[in-house]
């Protein structure tokens, strides 16, 4: 059975797609993996596969939902790894839930993704940065959840708020629900400032904050053009930190 | 390292055998219902706005949400949408 990791936070641009990305591409070296693209922004879509959103007009997650089936949605992207698209059309997802959808609201994805969980190890989902229906149906429908705080003050105060929704999705919609950790990401320059909420988050999260802390590196958003490259000692380095926080899911989501 | 803040949220944490452990007792119910967070569940991903529409545009609007069937809210939001997604290209 499938673990379900959703990527998470309200903050926009805080590297949630690039983690969940970067993610899918390293537990698929030895697992099989299938990333969700659960944002209208279509951003992993457009990372994992490198083509425009809109050729997947019509077979997005949206269209799995709705039909009750994922299997003719799922893209190939190499032999381990496959992805369900999203595009534009998602932003009227929260109409469909409450016009047409017939069952509980909150447990629309979760249904969709039970279908097709044995086929997989692991199954990412990329969240948007708010905390709609589709942020809840994700949480609804995971095992886990990896929420990124960038170091600025603005994410800090998203932070807490975010583990209250995965409190009450804890309790209302969805009692597996665990927090996978709480991944630091940097944001680049003012160390100072980077450094003093490092601190504080790992001073008052403790052991729910990951050892590893991404780090900045502009060679990562060639990636979005180039598609991952870890053939070089070079991109391997740049990869280093993601790949110690990918260690780390593992030993916690398999524990 | 016990903290206010990992204390909180200790229910969110599996622990090694598998279980979650005491996770009623974590947060108060008052706490709860006080989450801004609650209230999304609540009200799942609506949100009230109250203001001024210029009242030819109201009048139009009333007229042809009627005639193509749908609520003005819903054509409201497809246009800021699309606006949005526009703006944000740029
Ligand atoms: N480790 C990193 N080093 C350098 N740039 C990064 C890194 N992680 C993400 N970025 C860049 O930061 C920007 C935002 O990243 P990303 O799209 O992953 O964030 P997000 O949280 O998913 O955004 P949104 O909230 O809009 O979905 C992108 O341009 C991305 O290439
Ligand atoms: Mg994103």
């Amino acid at each position: 059975m499938g673990i379900v990791i959703s990527f998470g936070i309200q903050k926009g641009g805080v590297g949630k797609t690039t983690a969940c990305a970067i993610t899918a591409h390293l537990l698929s070296k030895e697992a099989r993996v299938l990333a969700i693209d659960f944002d209208s922004q279509g951003n992993l879509t457009e990372f994992l596969t490198r083509r425009d959103i809109y050729d997947f007009t019509k077979q997005t997650i949206l269209e799995a939902i709705q039909e009750k089936n994922p299997t003719p949605y799922i893209v190939r992207i190499t032999d381990n790894l496959d992805l369900i698209p999203a595009e534009d059309i998602l932003s009227t997802f929260s109409r469909w839930l409450y016009r047409d959808y017939k069952g509980d609201a909150t447990q629309a994805l979760r249904k969709t993704i039970d279908m097709v969980k044995d086929r997989y190890d692991y199954i990412l989902i990329d969240l948007p940065p708010n905390l709609g229906d589709q942020t809840i149906n994700g949480l609804t429908a995971s095992d886990f959840a990896v929420v990124i705080l960038q170091s600025e003050p603005f994410c800090y105060s998203a932070l807490e708020r975010y583990l209250e929704t995965l409190t009450v999705v804890q309790q209302r919609t969805n009692e597996r629900l665990a927090l996978a950790g709480i991944l630091i990401a940097m944001s680049d320059g003012r160390a100072g400032i980077d450094n003093s909420i490092v601190d504080k988050a790992k001073d008052e999260y403790g052991p729910m904050v990951f050892d590893s802390i991404i780090k900045r590196r502009s060679r990562i958003k060639e990636f979005v053009l180039e598609g991952i490259q870890d053939s070089t000692k070079f991109d391997q380095g740049v990869l280093e930190s993601y790949i110690g926080f990918v260690e780390e899911l593992k030993q916690r989501v398999n524990q | 390292m016990s903290t206010n803040k990992a204390d909180k949220f200790k229910s969110l944490m599996r622990s090694p055998s598998g279980n979650q452990e005491n996770k009623e007792e974590i947060i108060l119910p008052t706490e709860i219902a006080k989450s801004p967070a609650h209230e999304l569940v609540q009200i799942s991903g609506k949100k009230k706005a109250t203001f001024e529409l210029d009242a030819e545009l109201h009048r139009w609007l009333k007229v042809h949400a009627l005639t193509i069937n749908k609520d003005m809210v819903q054509i409201l939001e497809e246009v800021l949408r699309k606006y949005r997604t526009e703006t944000e290209r740029k």
